[in-house]
Order: C-alpha cells, then structure tokens, then sequence
C-alpha cells in the first residue's frame, strides 16, 4: 500500500525546467548533414497492461534487420538451392562493395542467384525499394519467372503499349523488369533515364562494353544508388571493354581512358594486359569472378543419347492430320526477321516455286477465314509442342485451343483412341533396362505426366511424381519416395528443384521443350555438384518430329549435352536478333511448307548457332586468359 | 528451426493470444489458431480457423522476417496502448548521511550549498522507447530507451524498468500527456552521436574517399583535354577547348552534388513506447547561496540508482555534477554552460 505521507511529485512548473529542444540540422564529424524526422508524441491514455508495451517493443526488436552475418534472403527460399561460393558472394558485395560490382563468375556458377539473393536481401532490409533489371529480350519471360517461383518477387515487365513510353510508368512503378533494347529506344531513352532508382541490374553486361553504344550510355545515364552488372564474359574483344563497364560501375575507378591505355593495355595488344598485378588489385574493388576449379565444381562427364521411336498406324495419321490442319490454320510468318529466314532467301521470295504452294494455303484459309482465323503464335506453339510430347496432351490441348472448329473433332478423336504411343514403347523398354538405377523422366504436359502414370502402373513399375501443381510436403514426400523406394520419379517442368537429385544419375526427356535453356535445367537437376557418377541423358522423339530436327541441331551443331551447365546460355546469347530460342524455332515452322523444306531452314540455322559457338569459344578463352584460375 | 524463426513463433502467439485467438503448433512450423471474427477478418481469413506456418509462402499467415508478417503484425498492434501507467510501492530509501553524499556527487562551481532537508516522495520516471532509423547511403537502425525524471527533468541512465518485478499497474496515474518527449528526442539525437559513431563515421571515409575519386578522374579529363591534339593540328583550337573543358566542370558539379544527396542522412525517430512510473524517491532540499541572492533546489536519490541524480542545467538541459550558478536567478548551469 502506498504510504500516505509519501508526497507525489508532479511535473515543475516549465519556468523551473528547462525543455532541451532537439536540433533539427545536425551533421557528422565530416560535415554530412543530418535531417531528423521525429515521429510524433505519444498522446494516448496510458494503460496498466504490461503485455501491450512488451508487444510493441518485441515488434521493434524483431523489425530490426539482423547482421549480415545472417542473411535474411535465404529464409524461405525452397525452390533455390544456393551454393556456398554464392552465399560467399552475396556477404562480400555486402560488406565490402556498397551495392556496386561486377559479378563476373564463370559460366554456370549461379550469377543470377547470386544477384537475386542480393536484390532480396536489400529489399528485405530496406535498403532499396526502386528496382530495375535490364536483360536481354530472350531472357525476360526466364528472369520474371525465377523472380516470382524462386524468390517471390513481382517484377512488373512494361507492357508493349504506350503507356510505358510515359514516365509516369517508370516512375510509378517501383519493381520492374525490361529488355535493354526496350528501355533504350529512343520513346523511352528519356523517360527511363529520368526516373530515379535504388538498384539498377544488368544481366548479360557485356552488351555494354562499348560507350558509344546506346546501351552504355543508358545504363551510364540511369540515376541509381546501387548497380550489379552481370558478365561471365567481361571481356571480349579487348580490355578496353572492361575498362567500359567498370566506368559504369565507378567512374574514376581505373582512371580516365587515356591512363588506362599507358598503364594496363600493352600496344598492339589490346588483349594482354600490363601491370597484370596491379589491375588485378584494382578490380578486385569491384568485381568478384568465381570459377569453377576455385569453387571446386568439376563434374563427372554426362552422355546423351536420343532415341527416336517410328509411329504407326492411328498414331502416323495423327501427326499427319494434325499438320495439314495446323498448316491451314498457321499465322502469317513474321516479316524475315533473325537469321533463320535471313539465311533461306526462298522464304522471303514469294515469286519461287513455293507460290503455288502458298496458293493453295491461301484459297483454303479463305475458305475457313470467315469462321475461324488464324490461330496465334502461341496456339500454334502449345500444339505443337503438345503434338510432340503425347497424343494425349495433344487432344486436350486441341480440345482448348480448337475445340470449336469442327475440323479437329476427327483429330481430337483419334489422338484420344492411341491407348499406346511409339515413345510409351520406348520408355517402357529403356525403363525395364536400367536396372537398379534412379531413372528421372520429365514431361512438359500435365496430360502426358498423367498418362505415364497411368502407363507405369499398368506395367507394374513403381514411380514417384514431383509436379509444380503439389504442396511443399508433397512434393518433399515424393523426392523421399524416390530416394528410398521406386526407381523411377515423373517430374513437371518444376523438376525437383530445390532438391537434391544427385543420387539419380539417369535422366530421360520424354518430351522436349524448344528452348535448350530449359533442356539445360533439366540435366543440372542430377549434374550438379554432389554428382559423383556419370550421368547418362536419353531424349525420346518421334521420327520427323520437329523435337528430332531441334535435337540434332542442338546435339549435331552445338554439342549441347556435352557443355558445361550455363555454356547453352551463353552460345544463344550470341545469336543475332535476340529472339527468343521457342519464337525461332516456331518460324522456323511458320516459314517453311513442307518437311524438306523445313530442313533446309534447320540447316541454316545451325550454321548461324555454329557461328555464334565460335564467337563463344574465342571469348572464353580470351577471359581466362586474362583472369585466369588464380584470380579472386 | 532458426532461432529467429522461435522468436517470430513466440511473439505471433503472444499476439494471436492477446486478440482472443486459440493457438495451437502441430508442428515445429505449422500450426492454426480459432480467431474470433474481428481478427480473422483482419487477417483475410476465410473462417474462424487461420493456418499458422513459419515458412514464407506457407499456407495461412507466415510468421517469417522475409514474409509481411511484421506488416500484420504491425496492424493487430495498432489497438494495443502504447503508454503504460505503472507504481512501484516501496523501495529502500538511504537514511544515512546524505549531506556528505551531496558533496561527494556534486562540484559547486561558485556558490555555497547547505542540505535544508531530505523528504521521502514518489516520482514519476518517463521512458521513452525509441526506434531510430539512420538512411545514407548505407543504413543502419537501432531500438533505445530514455528516461526521464518527470520532475527534475533529468535525464537519468535507469535500468530497464519493465524488468523490475516489484511493479504493478497505477491507474490513478496523471492522464495528462507528459511534457517530457521533446527533450527525450534531444536526448535521443545526443546519444545517437556515440551510438552511431560508426556509422557516422563509415559514411564521411566514403564520401571523401568517393569525392576524391572524382575530384581526380575528372581533373585528369581535363589534363588531357588540353593535351588533346587533332591530326595535323599544332594548337587546339581554344574556343573548343574552353567548351570541353566547362562541360567536364559541369559535370563534376553534378556528380559532386550527386554524391552529397546520395550520402546526405535521414534520422528517422520514432517512439514505440511510455512508460510511466512512479517509485518512491528521497528529495533532497539545498539551499544555494550565490553572491547576495539565495535559492532553493531540489535534487533526487534514486533508490534503483542507488545514488543522486543529477542536476539538470538550465542552459541546455542536460544533467550535471558540475554545477555553476547564475548571479541573480541562482539556476544551476553546466560546466559548458557556464564557460
């Protein structure tokens, strides 16, 4: 109880005190200024309640962002298996690079995670809150969906209207995602450069080395308080290109042009640089290169091996059918556009033999035009691809995309009757062959992963399914399953990712996606560090499918199966036009109005991926050249 | 299970708890709990029962730092006082020989001071929990409190009140909204300089280390300008030159001037929580004689302390043991102060 004597004493009068007031304009010792925002008083009515205040205080403690020692992009993370040299990497640009580096590490070591876990660690501190990402046109719709599956992030891509000419688009949005060709054309040149950012991204960095390019002086006009510049290529051609994108990065780093040139470029050399020690000292300020011998990531070799499987009856037919009536109903080709049609001048001369040809497409359309118009780009790519996955994903798709055009009734029918397809024969066999080996077996269709179950039950083979549609358990349940009891795991395009699959070491395509990147994410899911057996990789495809012409391309031309992860990347990434691998592929088709004549557009453009491989090799060997194993 | 991810568990609980909901774990990171309608409004559940998980992107509300639970938490927290009233009945006072204490703890720069009497009082110390939020380049963020003798108004180093176990809530308390918080955010500025040092610090290495690099890039641009020769050419032409060189100037300016607005420095500060209490206390009546004029004042014995307070200055307000004081008014003034 309280004592009554005990006198309470209030407040003094104001006079007796005096109310130190806080000074609104401070600086530090150097003379920054510093502004104070203080938050209001707290007028409220006081409570007895402990527990309210302790609340709040506990909300503050745990809003405070931790040390870097413990990051907080890597909590939640399922679908992104970070590797050590690239949590290494993400504590280093932290620390020691203010926000600003070239992340340089050699091919397939995860740059982009890396970049990724930055932006998300910067975004969760609070450190940035305006993004942009700058990618080449290929490797947009591949980065908006890493972002968002992989690390939850929401990137708005500026929608090919006007109203991304505006500035009010580019100042309004604060995460967003955009080829560099189309930030940097001339209606948004001034709009992009005019917003302000907190982190700028460039992937594929090296399309900057040149300053009088239009994509160096953009990145170099973006007002920006952080930039990642991302290149396992920094060099290619001379040092002056490093010089180029180290100038992004910090102006003054490496001096002015001139100085550069007397100190580091040898004359008559531009590749061999002078003074190897010093600049090596210098970009290590700013760039961080891992390589695969430093990080320890030498793999056992992988062999690929298609086998293709000869349709028959109903099964022939089909395929048959299906192409006459996608022909019918085929989208005009693209005006020539990329090096497929540039390299087959008969497609772009409507005066040659094919006119007849287009004739008779032509009167048919007409014919049907009224009802029923030419099916998309993207129509006619899913059925395709659906065409060569399983007849079953194909008469769903058909079903969706066609259903209405009475004309696919007889298709959608027979495609339904095939209980058996050449390539179920195919997997059957090679599945009863492997033995004691974890075989994994991807499908891109829902329709053909639910048939395959289907096919594996009826012949009595235990499989697991790990497919994107699952929950967190589920899918942890099925990759358990496949670990410890059935032989074979039927994966979605989602492809276990996040798991450790290394103690499979065969894998098998039942489809293929056209894109050679996503064929790519497939074989790293089991040939990756970790995976101490050769890897063995079996592509099934039907005889003349258009899956058979992209694999003997891809195999034939650029050896794919035999890269490095990450090298397929690079190689495309050199293909003029930018495009698209899939929009490529798909003109291919659009261009061409018979089988031979398609082979000749498959020729061409495998002369054109030749091409671009050498300008690979070249680089590449330039780079190590230069960093070498040693550097850090 | 991180240890953050414990933490993030306990305080969602408490919170869930605390807005009448029933909250249950099956599992290290999942969990439900029956919410009353109000509450699972807010939480945009579709019944009575919302799924709890500790991953981000879990099914229900994710108690996760890379999820927005601290948003929504923020929001439930919202209804929750954030001033707290409390008493703490009996403390051990000193009875001893305060006079020798005062002379111990105080210097009495120019005036004589005698101890009239001491009176046992309560007072009320204020303490301010502030969140301080420091944006420059870099950033850095800290949680603080001050406190505050809402009588004397100095500002006292006490331990953490809350922690105390002797105190109970005092709904008799003063209603009125203290007087205390401009000078705990004065106080708060003055201890963000050491607390923040560092960082203070890091940010002028950068900034000069940053100006100096382009002080130098940009004057060796205009080494060279002058050097430039055109083929053919014997002297630059001047006219061209001067161009050159007034747009290389210019363009210093700005990314000088870039460069101080990337590095100038927001201190955002806010309060999180009052609290309000009131412990007995000894007061300490002196008698000041200064010159010809005399003056009473006041100084306290803070029993968690264990020691005198204190005396606060009348010039900035902050609390001494050096004191001076003015001719005619006899108010106590620092050493600083004073000088």
């Amino acid at each position: 109880m309280l004592k009554p004597a005990l006198q309470t004493v209030s407040q003094e009068s104001p006079a007796e005190i005096k109310i130190a007031q806080p000074n609104p304009s401070w600086k530090t010792p150097g003379g920054i200024p510093i502004r104070l925002h203080a938050g209001s008083d707290l007028n409220a009515a006081a409570t007895g309640d402990v527990e309210s205040l302790l609340l709040h205080l506990e909300h503050a403690r745990l809003g405070l962002l931790q040390g870097f020692d413990q990051l907080l992009c890597l909590e939640g993370l399922h679908e992104v298996e970070h590797l050590a040299h690239q949590i290494e990497t993400v504590r280093k640009v932290l620390r020691h690079f203010r926000g600003r580096v070239l992340l340089a590490d050699e091919v397939g070591l995860g740059k982009t995670i890396e970049a990724c876990l930055l932006l998300r660690e910067y975004l969760l501190r609070g450190l940035v809150k305006r993004v942009l990402i700058l990618v080449p046109s290929p490797l947009v719709t591949q980065w908006r969906e890493e972002l968002q599956s992989k690390f939850g992030l929401e990137f708005s891509v500026p929608p090919r209207t006007a109203a991304s000419d505006r500035p009010e688009y580019w100042a309004n949005t604060d995460l967003v995602l955009s080829s560099l060709p189309f930030a940097k054309s001339k209606r948004r040149f001034d709009v992009v450069t005019a917003a302000k950012w907190d982190l700028v991204i460039v992937d594929e960095a090296h399309h900057c080395k040149n300053r009088a390019t239009l994509n160096w002086k953009l990145v170099n006009q973006l007002k920006r308080r952080h930039l990642f510049l991302l290149t396992a290529t920094p060099v290619q051609n001379n040092l002056l290109e490093l010089y180029n994108l180290l100038t992004l990065l910090e102006p003054g780093h490496l001096k002015t042009e001139t100085d550069f040139k007397k100190r580091y470029v040898r004359r008559g050399s531009p590749r061999d640089p002078l003074n190897r020690e010093r600049l090596r000292s210098l970009l290590g300020e700013v760039m961080i290169r891992n390589t695969r011998s430093l990080v320890q990531m030498d793999l056992p070799p992988r062999y690929a091996q298609t086998l293709m499987a000869q349709p028959h009856g109903d099964e022939q037919t089909l395929y048959q059918q299906l192409n006459e009536y996608l022909r019918l109903r085929k989208t005009p080709p693209p005006a020539a556009k990329g090096k497929p049609s540039d390299a087959n001048p008969s497609d772009a001369n409507p005066t040659d033999g094919v006119a007849d040809a287009s004739a008779v497409e032509k009167q048919a359309a007409e014919k049907t035009d009224s009802t029923f118009p030419p099916l998309s780009r993207k129509q006619l790519s899913t059925l395709l691809l659906a065409s060569g996955s399983h007849p079953r994903a194909l008469a769903q798709s058909l079903e969706n995309v066609a259903g209405d055009d009475i004309r696919t009734r007889p298709i959608i029918e027979l495609a339904r009757s095939i209980k058996r397809s050449a390539k179920d024969e195919k997997l059957l066999e090679l599945l009863r062959q492997s033995g004691q080996d974890k075989v994994l077996v991807f499908a891109c269709f829902r329709r053909t992963l639910e048939h395959l179950q289907q096919l594996l039950d009826d012949a009595g083979i235990a499989y697991a399914t790990f497919s994107g549609s699952q929950s967190q358990k589920q899918k942890d349940a099925a990759v358990e399953a496949f670990r410890e009891q059935t032989p074979v795991m039927l994966c979605s395009e989602a492809g276990g990712e996040g798991h450790n699959l290394q103690f499979a070491n065969t894998l098998v395509n039942f489809d293929l996606p056209w894109n050679p990147m996503k064929i790519e994410q497939r074989v790293g899911r089991i040939h990756r560090i970790g995976q101490t057996r050769e890897v063995f990789v079996f592509n099934l495809c039907a005889v003349n499918s258009l899956e058979a012409r992209l694999l003997d391309l891809l195999t034939d031309k650029i050896r794919m199966f035999e890269l490095v992860v990450g090298e397929v990347g690079s190689i495309l990434g050199n293909l003029d036009g930018g495009e698209e691998f899939e929009s490529l592929v798909l003109n291919l088709w659009l261009q061409s109005h018979d089988d031979q004549e398609l082979e000749r557009s498959f020729d061409a453009f495998g002369q054109s991926l030749l091409e671009a491989q050498e300008k690979y090799v070249e680089t590449k060997e330039l780079d190590e050249a230069l960093f070498g194993d040693d550097y850090e | 299970m991180t240890s953050i991810s414990q933490e993030l568990r306990e305080f969602g609980t408490k919170l869930l708890e605390r807005r009448g909901a029933l909250v249950e774990w099956s599992a290290d990171d999942e969990g439900s709990a029956m919410a009353p309608e109000e509450l699972a409004n807010l939480l945009h559940a579709d019944g009575e029962i919302i799924r709890l998980s500790t991953q981000p992107g879990g099914e229900g509300w994710s108690f996760s730092l890379a999820s927005d639970f601290l948003d929504t938490a923020s929001q439930l927290l919202e209804m929750e006082p954030r001033v707290g009233a409390f008493r703490v009945d009996e403390m051990y006072l000193k009875r001893g020989d305060l006079e020798t204490a005062v002379q111990r703890a105080f210097t009495w720069l120019n005036a004589k001071v005698r101890l009239l009497n001491t009176q046992e009082v309560r007072i009320e110390y204020h303490t301010w929990w502030f969140h301080a939020l420091l944006v420059s380049e870099d950033r850095w963020e800290t949680r603080f409190p001050i406190s505050i003798n809402a009588a004397s108004g100095t500002v006292v180093e006490l331990p953490n009140l809350l922690d105390l176990w002797e105190f109970e809530p005092h709904p008799a308390a003063n209603q009125q909204p203290p007087a205390t918080y401009q000078q705990a955010v004065r106080e708060a500025q003055l201890q963000l300089r050491k607390m923040a040092a560092d960082f203070f610090d890091r940010m002028d290495g950068r900034l000069q280390r940053d100006k100096k690099r382009l002080r130098e890039y940009y004057s060796a641009l205009l080494r060279e300008s002058h050097q430039k020769k055109t083929r053919g050419q014997t002297k630059p032409d001047p006219e061209k030159l001067a161009a050159r060189e007034r747009a290389v100037k210019l363009e210093l300016r700005r990314k000088k001037n870039e460069l101080d607005d990337r590095y100038a420095i927001d201190l955002t500060l806010n309060p999180i929580v009052l609290t309000r209490m009131e412990i007995p206390a000894l007061a300490v009546a002196l008698s000041v004689q200064r010159k010809r004029a005399q003056k009473n004042h006041t100084v306290y014995w803070n029993p968690l302390l264990k020691q005198l307070e204190p005396i606060c200055c009348s010039g900035c307000g902050r609390g001494t043991f050096s004191v001076a004081f003015t001719n005619d008014d006899v108010a106590p003034l620092c050493a600083k102060c004073s000088g």
